[in-house]
């Protein structure tokens, strides 16, 4: 009689098991020869709906304490998701912040966030702009009882997790779940590795000399090794930003940023946690007759680079291939505009 | 007439009968399963929020915010039996007296031997990311800039007899070495003590007099003096 009754739940399970692990490969997709993420999906399992609740939350200004900023203020997807005319972030009521906001993509591959580490664990990150004074200036408790009030959240929340409750847990891990489908694997550069399509000569000059000068650190197919490193920035007076530093309070980690990847880097401009750079060639500079010596300067910098006129040109040909349309355009990841609806 | 009286008296007697054996079955229920109170008292007072405290000739105190966590509970009776509530955390509120009452699933008969706990949340908890329940990042015990758990939330206000205020703020956490700031505590008592052991005291007095006040009253940050406040908090605890 027991067992009778166990049988048609073992069934359901068993449905509902190879659902969600065929839901899991078809939302999220590691490319071939690409490392496995690091991001834990067993506590966090992807679906269709909380990934749109994250994406609403991520473009929602109801964020801020006066609902005039949003995470994309700062996280263009027309900028690979950075923040393209101004240095430093630009925050609420015209308050300018301490550093350049970053790209983000393929953050399931990536161990620490912000530029000196401060945050491991994605499902953390949005509390730092929310609270902080110069960015959303909010809390997450009054967020939570803006969102409880809002009846569009109120159906999101019970499409996504079944009923209506607001927890800053699942507020958390639903805009994380957005956050780790923007993931850009299909610019000029994975097609040719893929033995799709061919570099021209010029690019591929500039392969090689990436590979020669760059690729210690902005290591291939993710363009960074998942480290903090000192390239040799001379440190800016008035910032007075010692990096990862801040957070270990070692001296040897003195001036060491997180080294940043490069997809789509034609697009992520300003360079550098502080933005100093405006273009590609002004970077480039940097490392040749820029570097600034330091006890922590990273090893592989140590030595001088030298580039021709005509390298600069190659390496940054090739440093447009990393571009992926298909990721800069997604309209997965757009605007929702069920967003301008009324409640 | 006389009959239905002695009716009504015996439907009384079962009535109270059952009346009997229904509370007793309650109280049984209540006894079997042990109960940890973690009380926040200033000497011999539990803390409220607010109110005025003399913490030395000079100085007075209120106490605005006190918040601990409390985990790896681990309980021994007389008979040692023994419970483990590892995967579970509580926070301990002065402004929720309910969150001093640490119901566990033990069903001891004896009383306890050894009371084993963490003040704080251990490292592995901390790398695995966010958490539900009391460690849901709501609860305000998630640091924002940085990641990780505060253990402990202390926001006070010193008021001298000369009249200056200076507030006091301390969010105690940390997680990677060397300012690892979770802290384990252990109580034993005698094999044959009478006491149930179950009341454990954070005295706020004897923490913030071992503290020299002057010279750290914000600590909000994992540090080399996090860490020092942390283990001064755990030598701050006793069982009554
Ligand atoms: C006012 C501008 C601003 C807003 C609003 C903002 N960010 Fe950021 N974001 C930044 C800056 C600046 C950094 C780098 C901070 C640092 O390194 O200290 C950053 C870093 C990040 C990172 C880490 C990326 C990496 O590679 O390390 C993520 C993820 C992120 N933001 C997501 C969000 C989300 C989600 C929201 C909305 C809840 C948001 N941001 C709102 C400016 C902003
Ligand atoms: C020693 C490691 C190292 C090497 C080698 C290195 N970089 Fe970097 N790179 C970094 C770090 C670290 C940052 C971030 C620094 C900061 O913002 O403080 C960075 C930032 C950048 C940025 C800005 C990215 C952004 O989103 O702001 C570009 C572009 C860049 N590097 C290109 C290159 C190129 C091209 C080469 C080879 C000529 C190179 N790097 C070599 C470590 C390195």
């Amino acid at each position: 009689m027991k067992s009778k009754q166990v049988l048609p739940f073992l069934f359901i399970f068993f449905i509902l098991g190879t659902g969600f692990v065929f839901l899991k490969n078809e939302l999220f997709i590691v490319p071939k020869g690409w490392p496995r993420p690091f991001y834990n999906f067993k506590t966090n399992s992807l679906t269709k709906e909380k990934i749109k609740l994250g994406r609403f939350l991520f473009y929602d200004p109801i964020l801020s304490r006066d609902s005039t900023i949003s995470c994309a203020s700062c996280h263009s997807p027309y900028n690979a998701f950075a923040h393209s005319d101004h240095a430093l972030s630009h925050g609420i009521d015209d308050k300018i912040g301490t550093r350049n906001a970053p790209a983000l993509m393929n953050l399931a591959w990536q161990k620490n966030f912000m530029w000196d580490g401060a945050v491991h664990t994605l499902d953390a990150q949005p509390l730092a702009p929310l609270h902080n004074l110069l960015e959303m200036d909010e809390k997450i408790e009054n967020v939570i009882l803006k969102l409880r009030r809002n009846k569009k959240y109120q159906q999101q929340f019970r499409r996504a997790f079944g009923d209506t409750i607001v927890s800053g847990e699942r507020f958390l891990k639903s805009l994380s779940q957005f956050l780790i489908t923007l993931n850009s694997s299909n610019s000029k550069y994975d097609s040719v590795m893929r033995k799709e399509a061919k570099f021209t000569e010029q690019e591929n000059t500039g392969y090689s000399l990436f590979l020669k000068n760059c690729n210690s650190c902005h290591t291939a197919p993710l363009f960074t090794n998942n480290s903090f490193e000192n390239n040799g920035l001379l440190q800016d007076p008035v910032l007075n930003d010692i990096g990862r530093a801040k957070i270990t309070l070692q001296l040897k980690d003195s001036f060491l940023f997180k080294v940043p990847t490069l997809r789509n880097i034609e697009f992520s401009a300003p360079y550098m946690h502080d933005g100093r750079f405006k273009n590609l060639l002004e970077v480039l500079r940097h490392y040749t007759s820029g570097i600034h010596q330091s006890p922590t300067l990273s090893a592989s910098l140590q030595a001088k680079i030298n580039l021709s006129e005509k390298d600069r040109v190659d390496l940054i040909a090739f440093l447009l291939t990393l571009t992926d349309k298909s990721f800069l355009f997604n309209a997965n990841n757009s605007f929702p505009k069920e967003l301008l609806d009324k409640n | 007439m006389r009959l239905s009286f002695k009716k009504i008296r015996l439907r009384y007697f079962f009535f109270t009968f059952y009346l009997l054996i229904f509370f007793t079955a309650i109280s049984q229920r209540k006894n079997d399963l042990v109960e940890i109170k973690f009380l926040p008292v200033f000497e011999n007072e539990i803390v409220m929020p607010g109110k005025y405290y003399p913490l030395s000739q000079n100085d007075s105190i209120t106490i605005d915010v006190l918040r601990f966590y409390i985990s790896s509970l681990k309980l021994i009776d007389q008979n040692n039996n023994c419970f483990f509530d590892k995967p579970t955390f509580h926070l301990i509120d002065i402004r929720d007296t309910n969150s001093f009452f640490v119901r566990t699933t033990a069903t001891f008969t004896h009383n306890l031997e050894k009371i084993e706990f963490v003040l704080g949340i251990d490292s592995l908890t901390n790398t695995n990311g966010i958490g539900t329940g009391d460690l849901d990042p709501a609860k305000g015990m998630y640091w924002t800039w940085q990641s990780g758990y505060i253990n402990m939330k202390l926001e006070a206000n010193l008021k001298s007899m000369a009249g200056e205020n200076s507030s006091i703020v301390f969010h105690l956490g940390g997680f990677l070495p060397p300012f690892l700031a979770c802290q384990k505590l252990i109580f034993e008592f005698e094999k044959n003590t009478t006491s149930k052991n179950n009341v454990i005291v954070f005295d706020i007095k004897k923490y913030l007099s071992a503290i020299d006040l002057k010279d750290q009253h914000k600590v909000m940050s994992p540090s080399v003096k996090a860490v020092d406040l942390s283990k001064l908090a755990a030598k701050s605890f006793s069982v009554k």
